[in-house]
């Protein structure tokens, strides 16, 4: 038995596998497909004809990507670089995290009794690929799953990509000083340093600046590549 | 007699743009408008149209909002612009250009009929 609104889920999907259409270009021919059907079934055509002709009359995936990336060029680059961004963005809250926790791991050992510099080394460095590298890839694929959730794209209309980009950099600026404060401060509290560890502590501190403050130059790059609003378009 | 498709592709800005002068519209109607007005001579695929009308809306000729129609339907309407009324007025003077001289050259032709 032929289900039309399957077929049409079916037709969208393998265009929804392009990176050339947006959204809202795969609505706008989905509008038009469907209108061809209506059309072509008031003149006595059943569903599975006039889907075949209406697809075969707009054009196949290929042709259409093709003729899409032209105008869609600048979009497709903004968002390929959007999602290396992300990517590094991700990477270096994963660093962040792996660090602060491994080396208070470290220091807890140490206080614990825990001596010598291979077995506390290798704690701290163990820890700090285990916890980056399931971090990272645990972020990732959580990510991965919210934006393959149906719904997502509404969700997103809802918020202006600025409010959203500004909250992640809230969300994401706290985190970093938090984790960074993490590990610098129980370093100089625990024991008294001597000249060269002051300078070790101040190199690290001015480390962290530069963690903090590049993030936050990622963030204003991704938002400045947010997609201009496209001339008073407005979907529902 | 069908239209060949550099022919068509050049023409379709200004079709595109004298259709939409005559008032707000969306794909499928522009596409069945060519139809009707060509008596069926000009065949776009019709998924082509889009591009064009994405293209002209980059160059700010016109501008699309979605809207829904009686029977709930959505439908990306597209709007003529100030700039788009102007681009067509210099459209129509080039076509007229390429129309004269064509004319002026087959009027010239011996009529073997």
């Amino acid at each position: 038995m032929f289900d039309l609104n399957e077929q049409i889920i079916k037709w969208r999907s393998n265009f929804a596998q392009s990176e050339t259409l947006a959204g809202s270009d795969i609505d706008e021919l989905e509008s038009h497909l469907c209108e061809e059907i209506d059309q072509l079934t008031g003149l006595k055509l059943s569903d599975e004809e006039a889907f075949l002709v209406a697809t075969h009359r707009l054009g196949s995936t290929d042709s259409l990507a093709t003729e899409y990336e032209k105008i869609n060029r600048s979009s497709i680059f903004r968002r390929r670089l959007s999602l290396m961004i992300t990517g590094i963005l991700a990477y270096l809250l994963a660093t962040h995290f792996a660090t602060a926790v491994s080396k208070d791991c470290v220091l807890f050992a140490a206080n614990s009794g825990i001596t010598g510099y291979h077995s506390l080394g290798f704690i701290g460095f163990g820890l700090q690929i285990l916890i980056l590298t399931t971090t990272f890839f645990l972020g990732y694929f959580i990510c991965w799953l919210i934006i393959q959730r149906p719904g997502f794209k509404k969700q997103i209309k809802k918020l202006t990509t600025r409010t959203y980009l500004l909250t992640a950099l809230l969300v994401f600026l706290i985190m970093t000083v938090v984790f960074r404060v993490a590990f610098c401060i129980p370093v100089p509290g625990l024991r008294p340093m001597n000249i060269q560890q002051h300078v070790v502590a101040a190199l690290t501190y001015t480390k962290s600046l530069w963690s903090i403050f590049l993030p936050v130059i990622l963030v204003m790059v991704l938002i400045n590549l947010r997609k201009p609003n496209s001339h008073g378009v407005k979907s529902k | 007699m069908a239209i060949s498709k550099d022919l068509v592709a050049a023409s379709a800005t200004p079709l595109v743009l004298s259709i939409l002068s005559e008032g707000d519209n969306y794909g499928y109607a522009i596409i069945k408008r060519v139809r009707e007005l060509s008596n069926g001579r000009m065949q776009w695929t019709d998924g082509m149209l889009y591009p064009v009308l994405h293209r002209l809306e980059e160059q700010k000729l016109i501008q699309s909002k979605w809207r829904e129609s009686k029977t709930g339907r959505r439908r990306k309407y597209y709007k003529i612009k100030k700039e788009g009324t102007k681009a067509l007025k210099e459209q129509k003077k080039q076509w007229e250009v390429v129309y004269s001289t064509l004319r002026r050259l087959w009027e010239n032709e011996p009529c073997l009929t």
